[in-house]
């Protein structure tokens, strides 16, 4: 029995695992759903959602509503609106939070106008802000000069949620999720899209062995101040040593010392760690939106006019070499 | 083969103003402009009608009668004609009752195989109108697409997605939502030129497509704004100047222990 009023989230799946930005959702759904005493429902849409819906219990949800068929192994939007807006009307929940990925949003503004919902678009924050049941929205606009707050007279609240904003949960095996599976009525509608291929994107994949940048809770990055490519791998053999993720900044990149994968920044990775230690980084502007997200920012840079000190929360002024061996000594996991 | 393209008149960015009370555009004496991805999307559903072997591509707009001059642009490139949706009621709408407006007009249009429109407005920055017109229609949707192409009465597309580069096919009738890097948009050639000079665009309004003025405008609307603020500030940084490079990191691991921050 799944009440009405409660806090749900769009489990996008890729290859069969919940999604990142998904994990992201979750962490924050949780939050939302404490606040108010309800409980967090997690909606899944596939072939087989027996694993996945584990996952979404592991990360939080203590409900995972399962629609299970085989057409709906691929995201296609005719059908996901259909089969998600029956269960909408179904289980009334309060808010639906989902990820704004290309299938995300097109679900949102198709559900938004199969069922009359006002909808709001790339969400960098939410919140109840009141003791009513009614959601704050924000959400950067004018390119990004100010923010918005935005309300949704509707119900379900629906929006879409910008990736790298929220953590997830830890996962944690041992929670126990209750998983309802839905009867799917696709209404006579049938697949007309088809995925004819589909090329791991390399700014979007990360290579293996190394710990990922999208999730990591520390990441050392290089910049142009390491002066050589032998200078840059001392910082990468750091992060490597303290259990870091590795990253460096554009110019590395283009020197071909580095790979684009590794690049943070808004050409390369936008990143969300607890702390983000800049060694040699100058701060350009595209450096610092790709860090926005970042918890603590530490910064090593012998020029002490260096841009990256106005958003540094630390910064150290002198030579990043000397600052290494202390570094691995200090943030070395205590084992 | 017959092609909607929905464009969108935009205040030139840097020169945007805000109504105070209402925290909606202030359009009035404001430059404006075609939303650049809209350009994009006129110059895709060209490229599709002569990979069909012909049609017609009509300029579909929400907006006041100024709005005109953007739609011109897109006959400079080659497109057949337009159509202006202009009505006072409109004022106000959000992408739920926009949404509505241009499926409505797309419905009066009739025997629509295409509808091509920028990845998102550049005021809006939403990008919620392709799926809401897809929906309305019973359309399938391929956004943000980066090329896209046509045979056999299918369109194929390749876009970025979470997992990587896909490549999708569609039958018509579509609704296709254009990046701004999916194409070179031609040069106008002379008669195109002429044609945007001299074009009328009929003007519907909300009666021409049978919506009520309730329907739309902010009383059609799910959303709100209600407050604008300024970007939260980061808190200020401090510099940590200890004895040596040493120091000063021991200090700051110390200060981030205290905070338990690691």
């Amino acid at each position: 029995m799944i009440e009405k009023n409660n806090v749900w989230v769009f489990v996008e799946l890729v290859a069969g695992k919940p999604s990142q930005l998904s994990l992201e959702l979750l962490g924050k759904g949780r939050e939302l759903a404490n606040a108010k005493n309800k409980k967090l429902v997690g909606l899944l849409l596939g072939d087989k959602l027996q694993e996945a819906a584990k996952e979404v219990e592991g990360y939080g949800a203590d409900i995972a509503v399962c629609c299970q068929d085989s057409a709906l192994a691929a995201f296609e939007g005719r059908l996901y609106t259909k089969v998600t807006g029956d269960v909408l009307k179904k289980y009334e929940p309060n808010v639906l939070l989902i990820g704004g990925s290309a299938n995300g949003r097109e679900l949102g503004g198709r559900l938004s106008a199969q069922m009359n919902l006002g909808l709001v678009a790339d969400c960098v924050d939410c919140m109840y802000e009141s003791d009513n049941d009614d959601i704050t929205w924000v959400r950067p606009a004018y390119t990004g000069k100010l923010f918005v707050k935005i309300f949704t007279t509707t119900r379900p609240q629906l929006a879409t949620i910008s990736d790298k904003i929220f953590r997830g949960n830890v996962f944690d095996a041992s929670r126990q999720g209750e998983t309802v599976v839905e009867n799917v009525d696709l209404g006579g509608l049938t697949g007309t899209q088809k995925i004819l291929s589909l090329t791991a994107d390399s700014s979007v994949e990360q290579p293996v062995s190394e710990v990922n940048l999208e999730t990591a809770d520390i990441i050392v990055s290089a910049g142009r101040g390491v002066g050589s490519k032998e200078g840059m791998e001392k910082v990468q053999a750091l992060a490597k040593s303290i259990g870091a993720a590795f990253g460096v900044s554009k110019p590395l990149v283009d020197e071909g010392w580095a790979p684009h994968e590794w690049q943070v920044g808004v050409t390369g990775k936008k990143v969300a760690p607890k702390v983000y230690i800049a060694l040699g980084i100058s701060g350009a502007i595209q450096h610092q939106l790709g860090i926005k997200e970042a918890k603590v920012v530490v910064a090593v840079n012998t020029d002490k006019e260096a841009p990256i000190f106005q958003r540094a929360n630390y910064g150290i002024v002198g030579d990043l070499f000397k600052a290494i061996p202390e570094i691995e000594k200090q943030f070395k996991p205590k084992v | 083969m017959k092609i909607v393209v929905l464009v969108k008149q935009v205040p030139a960015v840097s020169n945007v103003q805000l109504d105070p009370v209402t925290h909606n555009l202030v359009r009035t004496g404001a430059p404006a402009m075609l939303n650049p991805a809209d350009l994009h999307a006129a110059e895709a559903a060209l490229q599709i009608k002569e990979q069909a072997g012909g049609g017609t591509v009509t300029i579909l707009c929400m907006g006041s009668p100024a709005a005109t001059e953007v739609m011109r642009e897109c006959i400079a490139i080659g497109a057949n004609d337009g159509i202006l949706v202009c009505d006072g009621g409109v004022r106000g709408s959000d992408t739920l009752a926009t949404g509505k407006v241009l499926a409505k007009a797309i419905e009066k249009i009739g025997g629509v195989d295409a509808v091509f429109t920028g990845k998102k407005s550049l005021d809006g920055d939403t990008g919620q109108i392709p799926p809401a017109v897809a929906q309305r229609l019973g359309m399938n949707l391929l956004s943000y697409v980066e090329s896209v192409s046509f045979a056999d009465g299918k369109l194929q597309a390749t876009r970025k997605n979470n997992s990587g580069v896909e490549t999708i096919e569609a039958p018509t009738p579509v609704v296709v939502s254009v990046m701004e890097t999916a194409n070179t948009v031609r040069t106008p050639n002379l008669k195109g030129k002429m044609s945007a000079k001299k074009v009328v665009f009929p003007v519907w309004t909300l009666a021409d497509i049978n919506l009520a003025p309730e329907a739309v405008g902010s009383s059609g609307s799910g959303t709100k704004v209600t407050e604008l603020f300024e970007p939260p500030k980061h808190e200020q940084g401090v510099i940590i100047s200890g004895a040596d490079e040493a120091a000063s990191i021991q200090e700051l691991a110390d200060t981030l222990r205290s905070k338990k921050v690691i």
